[in-house]
């Protein structure tokens, strides 16, 4: 459906080059929920953002990759072309719903003028096609709340006008930057499951961005594990969730509060600032299995399954072993 | 049990000021009617939705706000009473929940951690203050070299430990902690939880623990309460609330939050619509408009705040008594 290849995303700070995306390699199959993990400023969101290429420049930059969606490479195009295709068949829902609306246009009007562009309707046949949007978002009262301003509407219903807005153009993508962070877990839920309803009705892929293992447990069929600007791991949830190979993953998911344990385990040190990343491998200062090779070389993403990635010079389960398990189990 | 703590009937109304004259409207119930108690040496969970009350409660008992009526009682003396004595800053300490915002960036962090020292006249010279700060941050795990940074130069991680070295100087008993981990990542949310839990080993410090992931304050809390709209719904041994949750709010609540297993399919009980305001009145159980169980009673009678099992209040007519 789309497919990243070694995209890099710098930003050209004060502080010097910062690699926000670094060597990337991703894909979103059809009709599949990929999940992108990781801690903040490991660069889930510039990858979102440069997909949209929406990254803005000064100070970021695209520097090399491609992207390719429906056989064109979304670099390459021209801004006129790129509009066919931001915002109409790729969508994007943002982590603030309080700051991506314009706060001083009535709701109603904000999503008929994204179907007016993209659908080239006349106004009424647009009003007609929101108040159709806002039911199915489960807005109650649609005619009532087309005429509402942003700061009317609660966090969660202004993440549902969001949504709204992303799916009015049917899109075939959607990408959605951390939607339920800034909401309540009573509202998330709602959120989440109104998100799994729309990509089965719509029939989209989509590519969750989040922090929270538990959504990811929930929603996505795959799963990227993000480190400091690179892809560490990526897998079928299942199966990242029963044997992740990255120590960076596995630590991850231990950290996590499960039953019975009384106490939190705990990753040594802190995410490296991008400006200052250490040689090798960028998580070797923070790994309990460090080799000397992990000091001197970034490792390369290595198959360990059909599909399993993993980079690391010394994953957890090593790679022949955990291929040969998956040739027994099959 | 002799009580460290304890909010009796704690009441807190805002006003609700509109127009020229800014007449009064409406009041808006911030904290309405809430008793609670929390023993020495105590972890309390408060957890609730945004906009439930859980700050606010916090900030009364910090004396920050003046209760609408109701009584705190910190080892029986009235906090709020004119005549006392109590020097509730040595008692009460509290961590914030933004490391960035909640110190000074012109302060160093000799000065941020050191001043109530010297208010409070704990430290008498500038060289033992020093060593007071110094102390103080390698308890909370940072290197007593840093004394003279600028909170701007650490991470979110080493701020929120900074807080709680703040909070520690005087050495209170009781903390509250308002969303300590929240704005952090979880590999550090875990360092900043253990640290918590070793210093209240350290310090014999009691806590009210203000969160909305259930999960944390499951590991960190032997009681738990669980508030909504101003009211506190049900108080258990957290145990026995993950394991029986009474409350339908808690029960909706506690299977609302993800689990991170995808093995576990859970059936998800979502709650129908959002948190109403607390300024419009309604009558009976402020959860009856969203809950899933309610019977024509819920919205008709305040449902009472009773003792349904063994240490397991709740207030809800469903609940059949023990």
């Amino acid at each position: 459906m789309l497919k990243i290849e070694n995209l890099s995303t710098y930003l050209y700070t004060e502080d010097g080059l910062l690699k926000a995306v670094d060597k990337v390699n991703l894909e979103i199959r059809q009709g599949e929920t990929l999940g992108l993990v990781g801690e903040s400023g490991c660069g889930k969101s510039m990858t979102a953002l440069s997909i949209m290429r929406l990254i803005p420049t000064p100070p970021g930059r695209i520097t090399c990759g491609k992207i390719f969606f429906d056989g064109k490479n979304l670099l390459d195009l021209e801004e006129k072309e790129l509009r066919q295709i931001r915002g109409k068949r790729i969508s994007i829902v943002f982590q603030e719903p309080a700051t991506s609306l314009n706060p001083v246009w009535k709701i109603g009007d904000q999503i008929q003028e994204s179907i007016m562009t993209h659908q080239k309707k006349t106004k009424p046949a647009a009003k007609k096609e929101v108040l159709h949007l806002l039911n199915l978002v489960g807005i109650s009262f649609p005619e009532e709340r087309f005429n509402d301003y942003p700061h009317q509407l609660s966090g969660g219903m202004r993440q549902r006008v969001m949504l709204a807005m992303a799916i009015s153009s049917k899109p075939d993508i959607l990408i959605a930057d951390e939607p339920t962070t800034a909401l309540d877990v009573t509202i998330q839920a709602q959120i989440l499951d109104l998100l799994i309803d729309l990509k089965k009705r719509m029939n989209m892929s989509v590519l969750f961005i989040t922090h929270d293992f538990g959504i990811i447990a929930e929603i996505a069929d795959r799963v990227a594990v993000m480190y400091a600007g690179r892809i560490v791991e990526i897998a079928k949830t299942e199966e990242l969730f029963r044997q992740p190979l990255h120590p960076y993953t596995k630590a991850l998911l231990d950290v996590l509060p499960k039953e019975n344990i009384k106490s939190f385990k705990s990753i040594p040190g802190e995410v490296p600032h991008l400006a200052d990343l250490p040689s090798g491998c960028y998580f070797h200062p923070r790994c309990k299995k460090t080799l000397d090779i992990c000091r001197r070389e970034f490792p390369k993403m290595e198959k360990s399954d059909k599909d399993h990635w993993v980079s690391c010079w010394n994953p957890n389960v090593s790679i022949k072993e955990s291929y040969s398990n998956w040739r027994n189990k099959r | 049990m002799k009580n460290l703590l304890e909010a009796k009937n704690l009441r807190k109304y805002f006003p609700i000021e509109r127009g020229f004259w800014r007449k009064t409207k409406a009041m808006l119930k911030a904290v309405d009617g809430v008793s609670f108690s929390i023993g020495f040496k105590e972890a309390l969970g408060l957890v609730g939705e945004s906009g439930c009350g859980k700050t606010t409660i916090g900030r009364l008992i910090l004396k920050l706000l003046e209760p609408t009526s109701g009584a705190v009682f910190l080892e029986n003396e009235d906090i709020f009473k004119k005549t006392t004595n109590l020097n509730l800053a040595e008692e009460i300490q509290i961590i914030f929940q933004d490391p960035f915002s909640s110190l000074n960036p012109r302060l160093t962090i000799e000065e941020i951690v050191g001043e109530s020292l010297i208010f409070h006249k704990r430290v008498r010279t500038r060289q033992e203050k020093r060593k007071a700060v110094g102390e103080l941050l390698q308890k909370v795990g940072l290197n007593s070299s840093f004394i003279g940074r600028y909170p701007h130069q650490f991470s979110g991680g080493e701020r929120q430990r900074i807080g709680i070295a703040r909070a520690l100087a005087l050495r209170p008993r009781l903390i509250i902690a308002d969303e300590p981990v929240s704005s952090l990542d979880v590999s550090i949310q875990a360092q900043i939880f253990n640290l918590m839990k070793d210093l209240q080993e350290e310090y014999n410090l009691a806590f009210l623990f203000i969160a909305h992931n259930l999960e944390i304050v499951r590991l960190f809390c032997k009681r738990v309460a669980v508030m909504y709209l101003g009211k506190i719904v049900e108080i258990a041994s957290s145990d026995s609330l993950f394991q029986e949750p009474l409350h339908p709010y808690t029960q909706a609540l506690i299977s609302a939050t993800p689990v991170a297993d995808p093995t576990v399919k859970k059936k998800r009980i979502v709650l129908k619509g959002e948190v109403s305001h607390s300024i419009e009145s309604f009558s009976g159980c402020p959860f009856h408009p969203r809950c899933f169980k309610a019977i024509p009673l819920c919205s008709k009678v305040i449902p009472s705040f009773e003792e349904k099992r063994d240490g397991h209040w709740v207030s809800c007519h469903l609940v059949n008594g023990k």
